[in-house]
């Protein structure tokens, strides 16, 4: 059986972000937040595709899938190597003859920002754009037949559209606040219970252009994972800036248990502008936001912060900053704030995996390779079973 | 002790990324045991970190101890964690005063010797240590860990399914049963195990629980009132009155078993049960066994040992040691027609798999030359049959009647006839008998070289005689098949059943590998039945010490009902109907008709029909009239008999009447005349009607 578990994959040299949640459900729910994968090993090491590929399940035809897909922003660094590698389009059509087979993406997660099409002010990338078409097929299968659809077509939409065209979806329709349990149309409540935190509605002293902002509609989400009596409270910061941190800490400041977390991933990739509206390099004494630090802040204990993000260097470099790093080592200690590409060491990045047990996250250490072979790392991910 | 693997070692464990503090090796007086120890960083769960210690007592800092010896990289290292490591966890080896963590299923050694050499093993004590840390230990998908017992005092055998079954049967959750066992150099044996000469006499107490039990514990009784509060720690309550009221029941005996069978949330591991069973042995104190009222005395605190399950020797442990899907508890029997070399192997491989019971049938005595290839050994003349069935006896219990004449055998009470006497006169009593179960024939050919595996199908309309005489068919085109039947004037060159094979030379381990796949075919059947059609399996052993096989399925006969002889049995195949009706229709509304070529069984009085020669040039064709014509087919008919020994043989003639009716005079002349090669019944003059 197992726990649950989590992983933080290193990421390229111009950040970016995924997480694997592997739930131990009958089902062995598999959620994917974010993709990033490059052509290249991770500091000539970390081969994340096939770290990512070894964690995955396959379906009886053999082929590698994830029962949900949940895109926090679109992007490019959170859906680099989407078209390589994830299968497009109906299921009729998927391609059993390539040498690497595509990952079959059973259920879908979008803000409702895949109807916004790319122009002058809001570029997309190429992987954006396959992105937002496959989410509209989908969408519009779910508006023909009015009935959820089957595996491989189906998909949530995050958030209410301020054109309307969330009206008569809602049942494949979170709005921001919500809470739900279901993960591929399977009520798996007593696993995982999500909270839809943001993208929080436009303030009113917002201007147009920050609240269309890819990062300001970042999708943030609270996830809650059981096991036995105990909740692994994961904070899924995605790209939220310093505002949306403010504005959720007024929200729940007197409902904190919304915003607690076990283990945090620190927003965009660990900037200081996720804690803060000052600038380090014009501001003499650039400060934190105390209120968006505070939502930051409610981390049970032994918690753990990680930075999905390149090394951390103490330079003007943002994201990911030292300064913020600073302030997170605040709130948990050195050995709690863990870098995914200094992690176990700058040289050699792998994977961050926790398990989440009933006890909260156990970090799970990393497994040395053979010296003799390098290819050989592959089979090493699993432990042997114990006599 | 070798230094420079001891020095690998050292900076294997030193370049881990989980490691601290580790030392140097240190290698003791007499050079034979090298040590370093480290201290391992365990991640904690985050409830835990703080404090830097789990409830149960898994600290973030844990010491281990490796032990090399001389035989290293050979041999693994030993393990060893802190004395007062926590020993409430699943996985730890047996020993009374060190904690030996038990890091992986296998052999440590095997372990060692893979591709990551010394990270194999340090990651999988890394993953232990995490894993207790997390309370994880106990792999679900492995199984239920079976409570380790530090100090084990001996074995007791039962049978846990017919336990089980007893539980069920009697809708009871307490069993009693009397045991032998035999105390040897402070050992127990129980059960079936000890020696017949030193044998005891005791009770069992068999307790289940109502209740799962989720909790693991090793196992730390040692006395009765420890046993007496483990029981009520998993539900079982009255035990202590039940044991005092059968102590003073049986005052007499010095011990009394007790089998707690424990409910586990999963199968045990290597069992199929998610009951576990733990043995316990009372050691009744002595000094109470006097008279009159010391009988009212309560049973004193006295000893308790705990003893390991052995599994007793059944058809159910063979089946799952052997990993098939074996029917257990069949009425009836697997008779084994002829106990030879090649019938004994194919019997011992059916048996220990689990099958039976089984009906041992030979007459022959085993006699000194057999030991080069029956599938066991004898010093002195016993009959085959005898012989065999007391080892099937010996392997599981399983019972295996004996008799001596094949040809005297009510095979009612049986469900498969498994022949290997390639005794001519069983096979045509086989022949000549409908009323028999399934049959499979096997034999070996051609000095070892190839066999044959011949298969009834299960309504037997693909019976032994049709196969037969498909098989003869098959030589006219079939060199193989051709040269193992017909390579001597006789087909006799068969071995393993009788002394008229003593000439055949072929050693023991090329018949081993032809009834090891012929086993594994009869297996097969016995576990889903008959094929659907009758199949001929013919083995070839090559030189490049493989063997080849080939399947060829066996079409369907028919029975057809002569009208003037009624003592005869004739069979026609369906393809070959099929092809004289094809025939009757493309020449409708004229008659036709051919020539009729098959074999004759004498002793069974069949004929069997497996091929037609078509109507020779000569031949007249009119809506009223056929007259067979006889250009080229005498030839015909002398080639085939002569590829064949004379085994497919000219049978008659068929002819067709599109529009009904029986033979006809012509017809009877055209018999008579072509009598030139047959000259002996039977002789067929088979008439096709449209509505056939």
């Amino acid at each position: 059986m197992g726990f649950s578990k989590i992983i933080f994959f290193p990421v390229g040299e111009k950040n970016g972000g995924m997480t694997l949640l592997k739930l131990n459900d009958t089902n062995n729910t598999t959620i994917l937040i974010d993709c990033s994968i490059g052509d290249e090993l991770i500091a000539d090491h970390c081969d994340v595709n096939q770290e990512l590929r070894d964690r995955l399940p396959e379906d009886a035809n053999g082929r590698p899938y994830v029962d949900a897909f949940i895109l926090t922003h679109r992007h490019e660094d959170h859906l680099k190597g989407f078209s390589k590698h994830f299968h497009i389009g109906s299921l009729e059509d998927y391609n059993k003859d390539e040498d690497e087979l595509k990952i079959i993406i059973k259920e879908m997660w979008s803000s409702h920002n895949f109807w916004k099409p790319a122009s002058k002010n809001y570029k997309l990338c190429a992987n954006a754009k396959e992105f937002n078409k496959e989410m509209k097929r989908r969408v519009d299968l779910y508006e023909k037949n009015k009935s959820i659809q089957p595996e491989g077509d189906r998909a949530i939409i995050i958030g209410k559209d301020p054109e309307g065209r969330t009206d008569g979806l809602e049942n494949i329709n979170y709005d921001i606040g919500a809470s739900f349990n279901k993960i591929n149309n399977r009520n798996i409540s007593t696993k995982l219970k999500g909270l839809v935190l943001s993208p929080i509605k436009q303030q009113d002293d917002e201007d147009d252009e920050c609240f269309t902002n890819m990062n300001r509609q970042s999708i943030v989400l609270q996830l809650n994972v059981s096991q036995s009596v105990e909740k692994n409270k994961i904070l899924i910061a995605a790209d939220a800036e310093c505002l949306v941190w403010e504005k959720l800490w007024e929200q729940y400041k007197d409902d904190k248990d919304k915003l607690e977390y076990h283990i945090l991933m620190a927003p965009h990739h660990c900037s200081w502008h996720s804690l803060s509206y000052d600038s380090q390099s014009e501001d003499d004494d650039p400060q934190s936001c105390k209120n968006a630090k505070n939502a930051l802040s409610q981390a049970k204990e032994g918690a753990f912060i990680i930075s999905q993000s390149k090394i951390i260097k103490d330079s003007d470099d943002d994201p990911p900053s030292q300064a913020a790093k600073d302030e997170y080592l605040s709130i948990v200690s050195e050995d709690q704030f863990l870098c995914t590409n200094e992690y176990p060491n700058k040289k050699k990045p792998e994977p961050i995996e926790f398990e989440l047990t009933g006890d909260g996250p156990q970090k799970k250490s990393v497994k040395e390779k053979s010296k003799i072979a390098v290819a050989a790392s592959v089979s090493a991910k699993e432990a042997h079973s114990h006599g | 002790m070798d230094r420079f693997w001891l020095e690998k070692a050292h900076k294997y464990i030193s370049e881990h990324n989980a490691f601290i503090d580790v030392s140097e090796v240190r290698i003791d007086d007499v050079d034979s045991v090298a040590t370093i120890s480290a201290t391992v960083i365990v991640n904690l769960p985050s409830r835990f970190i703080k404090s830097g210690i789990t409830q149960i007592g898994v600290k973030e800092k844990e010491e281990v101890c490796f032990y090399f010896d001389k035989s290293f990289p050979l041999k693994a290292p030993a393990l060893q964690l802190r004395d007062d490591f926590p020993r409430c966890f699943p996985h730890i080896n047996p020993s009374e005063k060190k904690v030996i963590p038990c890091i992986y299923a296998g052999s440590l050694s095997e372990l060692l010797q893979q591709n990551g050499w010394m990270n194999e093993i340090l990651n999988q004590l890394v993953d232990w240590l995490e894993k207790a840390a997390s309370n994880d230990l106990m792999n679900y998908d492995q199984g239920w860990e079976p409570m380790r017992n530090e100090k084990p005092v001996g074995f007791m055998q039962y049978d846990i399914d017919k336990t089980l079954a007893s539980y069920d049967e009697l809708k009871t959750s307490s069993l009693i049963q009397e045991i032998q066992y035999e105390s040897r150099n402070k050992i127990i044996f129980a059960g079936y195990m000890c020696n017949p000469a030193k044998v005891r006499k005791a009770h069992v107490l068999f307790f289940l629980t109502k209740e799962i039990i989720n909790e693991y514990v090793p196992n730390t009784i040692q006395e009765l009132s420890e046993l007496y509060e483990y029981a009520r720690s998993i539900g079982i309550d009255d035990i202590k009155k039940s044991i005092e009221k059968f102590d003073l029941e049986y005052i007499n005996e010095d011990k009394l078993f007790i089998v707690f069978s424990v409910r586990r949330p999963i199968k045990v591991i290597g069992s199929e049960h998610d009951i576990e069973f733990l043995n316990f042995i009372i050691s009744k104190k002595k000094h109470r066994i006097k008279k009159g009222k010391e009988l009212k005395r309560t049973l004193p605190d006295c000893n308790v040992g705990m003893l390991h399950h052995i599994a007793e020797e059944s058809p159910r442990l063979l089946k799952r040691i052997a990993g098939v899907q074996t029917k257990i508890d069949e009425d009836k029997t697997i008779a084994l027609v002829g106990c030879g070399s090649l019938g004994s192997k194919i019997g011992l491989h059916l048996a220990r798999n689990g099958n039976g019971p089984f009906l041992c049938v030979d007459d022959d005595l085993f006699m000194p030359h057999n030991n080069a290839r029956h599938a066991l050994t004898s010093s002195w003349a016993r009959k085959k049959a005898e012989l065999l069935s007391s080892a099937i006896f010996s392997i599981g219990k399983i019972k295996a009647l004996i008799k001596e004449d094949a040809l005297d055998v009510d095979y009612s009470k049986s469900r498969v006839i498994i022949d290997t006497t390639s005794s001519f006169s069983v096979r045509n009593f086989l022949m000549a008998r409908a009323d028999l179960p399934p049959i499979i024939s096997c034999g070996l050919y051609y000095r070892g070289q190839s066999g044959l595996m011949l298969t009834e199908n299960e309504n037997k309309t693909g019976s032994i005689v049709n196969i037969w005489a498909h098989l003869y068919h098959k030589t006219l085109e079939d060199d193989d098949i051709h040269r193992i039947l017909f390579t001597s004037n006789l087909e006799n060159i068969l071995i393993g059943q009788s002394c008229s094979s003593q000439t055949m030379i072929v050693d023991d381990a090329r018949i081993s590998l032809m009834a090891g796949t012929m086993s594994l075919k009869a297996q097969h059947i016995l576990e889903v039945g008959f094929p659907k059609n009758a199949e001929i399996i013919f083995l070839k052993y090559d030189d490049n010490y493989s063997l080849k096989t080939n399947v060829y399925t066996v079409p369907n006969f028919i029975l057809i009902k002569s009208i003037m002889e009624k003592e005869w049995v004739v069979f026609i195949s369906e393809p070959i109907i099929e092809r004289m009706r094809n025939i009757m229709n493309n020449k409708s509304p004229n008659e036709t008709g051919g020539a009729l070529l098959g074999s004759v069984f004498m002793y069974s009085k069949t004929v069997v029909i497996t091929d037609i020669i078509d109507a020779p040039p000569d031949s007249v064709e009119t809506p009223s009239l056929f007259i067979l014509g006889v250009e080229g087919l005498e030839q015909k008919i002398k080639n085939t008999e002569k590829r064949t020994n004379g085994k497919v043989t000219y049978l008659g003639t068929w002819h067709s009447h599109p529009h009904g009716g029986s033979a006809s005079q012509t017809d009877k002349k055209t018999l008579r005349k072509l009598l030139f090669v047959r000259n002996y019944p039977p002789f067929l003059n088979l008439c096709l009607k449209s509505w056939m």
